[in-house]
């Protein structure tokens, strides 16, 4: 994976830094994450526009590590390329394998399904 | 353009307009927002309004949120076609289209119109009398937590018990996780009781504030201990014959009963191997692991707004693991000593 910068998917997914920890939620699929140390760092400076190449530097980790990180967001649906302005970004030192721990345990509560906006095109569809 | 979700809402007005005068009429005051629910069906009251029993009457002069709640088999009317065409089998789909959100389940919609206020809401069933027990138990939860939080009081999945002294407990988690039984043997041990599955947040002083007073007994919980029934509680009808027993605590226990209880600690129970009950110190962000995902997912958010608040909660307080014994007396002493440990 080439440089690229990302942004949260909003709004299937909403997330929070707290106390060294990652948060992330996705309210389409009812999986939620968590990452600490080295991952919550990268986590938060990728949805702040961070370029992988940039990141990789600051975080002292090879580029195709982060990489694969940011792809594995983007397969989970996390993020998107971005399409806005980079937003500030740092990462304070951190150690760590660069994952996020996944839960499945709250995908059966309510089964679900996407939000469906509505569009001229007639309902449900997804705005493209 | 007048949207399909909008389309709907004049569908629903027209079928109230030809509903006449409800069966009954409660108005009531959440964590200082007014709410007041109309039922138009005298089945439909009686497994919506009991679960508001503890909530205190409107006070001052605010103009309260409105939800209209009917029942199609008792007013004779039918589910809008624009929402049959839209149920999902196995699914509870949620459609959006800005102000107007629409909830679909087994049976039931709800279409909450967001951006006016008062806030408008509308809560329809085919037939009352085969409301699941969750609908009894916590009833029009999704609709509420939609009006509430649009007011700026989110809705929390989690129980509180404490006291007014030392404050409260925050117990969040999944369902099984054993937060219901575990804020109900809170109660028959003396403790005061908030709620057993949703709570109101007033984020201005951190506080959980009651919604429902009732509580919730698994067949199992009760198979295992039978002491667990509050035996002055009325135990809900519960014509569905669904799985769980709902007792209404209202009001026999009512001077456990408070309005809201300040937050003291962000509790994350779940049930462990051994016969004793453990708890240690966690960080805040296993205590929002456990509060926000449960929450946000449970009651169908659809908006990043609503995880503010409840980050706020677990950077306030501090977070705990509790390990549940089987030992019943062990859980309500173990959470004593966390409430102690959490408020000094």
């Amino acid at each position: 994976m080439d440089d690229q910068q990302f942004e949260i998917n909003e709004p299937a997914v909403v997330a929070d830094e707290i106390d060294g920890m990652a948060v992330i939620i996705n309210l389409e699929t009812g999986a939620y994450y968590s990452g600490s140390g080295c991952s919550a760092s990268a986590w938060a400076a990728l949805v702040a526009g961070a370029p992988t190449t940039e990141l990789a530097t600051a975080l002292s980790v090879p580029h195709p590590v982060v990489a694969a990180f940011a792809a594995h967001l983007l397969g989970e649906g996390l993020v998107r390329p971005r399409s806005g302005a980079t937003q500030p970004w740092s990462v304070a030192p951190a150690h760590g394998p660069l994952t996020l721990d996944r839960f499945d345990d709250l995908e059966d509560l309510l089964l679900l399904d996407p939000v469906h906006d509505v569009t001229e095109q007639g309902w449900p569809h997804r705005e493209g | 353009m007048t949207t399909r979700l909008a389309a709907l809402r004049g569908e629903l007005e027209d079928q109230l307009g030809g509903l006449g005068r409800p069966s009954a009429v409660r108005s009531f005051s959440v964590a200082g927002v007014g709410v007041e629910v109309r039922v138009y069906g005298g089945l439909l009251a009686d497994a919506l309004l009991p679960a508001f029993d503890a909530c205190p009457p409107l006070g001052g002069v605010e103009v309260p949120s409105v939800i209209h709640a009917w029942d199609h088999s008792a007013t004779g009317t039918r589910m809008p076609a624009g929402v049959s065409a839209l149920v999902r089998p196995g699914h509870n789909p949620r459609y959006v289209d800005g102000c107007n959100h629409l909830l679909i389940g087994e049976g039931v919609c709800a279409l909450v119109t967001e951006g006016v206020q008062p806030t408008t809401a509308f809560f329809v069933v085919d037939d009352a009398s085969t409301l699941p027990w969750f609908h009894r138990g916590s009833p029009l939860s999704l609709t509420l937590a939609s009006v509430l939080g649009h007011r700026g009081r989110p809705f929390v999945h989690a129980a509180c018990a404490g006291f007014p002294d030392r404050g409260g407990l925050l117990l969040a988690g999944r369902g099984g996780s054993g937060k219901s039984t575990t804020a109900l043997r809170c109660l028959l041990a003396g403790w005061e009781y908030v709620g057993d599955d949703y709570v109101v947040l007033h984020p201005d002083d951190m506080s959980a504030h009651a919604l429902y007073s009732t509580a919730k007994l698994a067949p199992l919980d009760l198979a295992a201990d039978a002491s667990l029934v509050p035996r002055a509680a009325t135990l809900l009808p519960d014509p569905a014959h669904t799985d769980k027993t709902i007792a209404n605590l209202w009001p026999a226990y009512r001077a456990q009963m408070p309005q809201s209880l300040p937050i003291r600690a962000l509790v994350t129970p779940h049930v462990g191997s051994g016969t004793q009950t453990r708890w240690q110190r966690a960080t805040a962000g296993r205590g929002l692991l456990a509060l926000a995902p449960s929450t946000l997912i449970q009651l169908a958010s659809t908006s990043a707004a609503q995880l503010p608040p409840l980050s706020r909660v677990a950077r306030s307080v501090p977070s705990y693991d509790l390990e549940l014994g089987s030992e019943p007396g062990g859980v309500v002493a173990a959470l004593g000593e966390l409430l102690e440990h959490a408020a000094s």
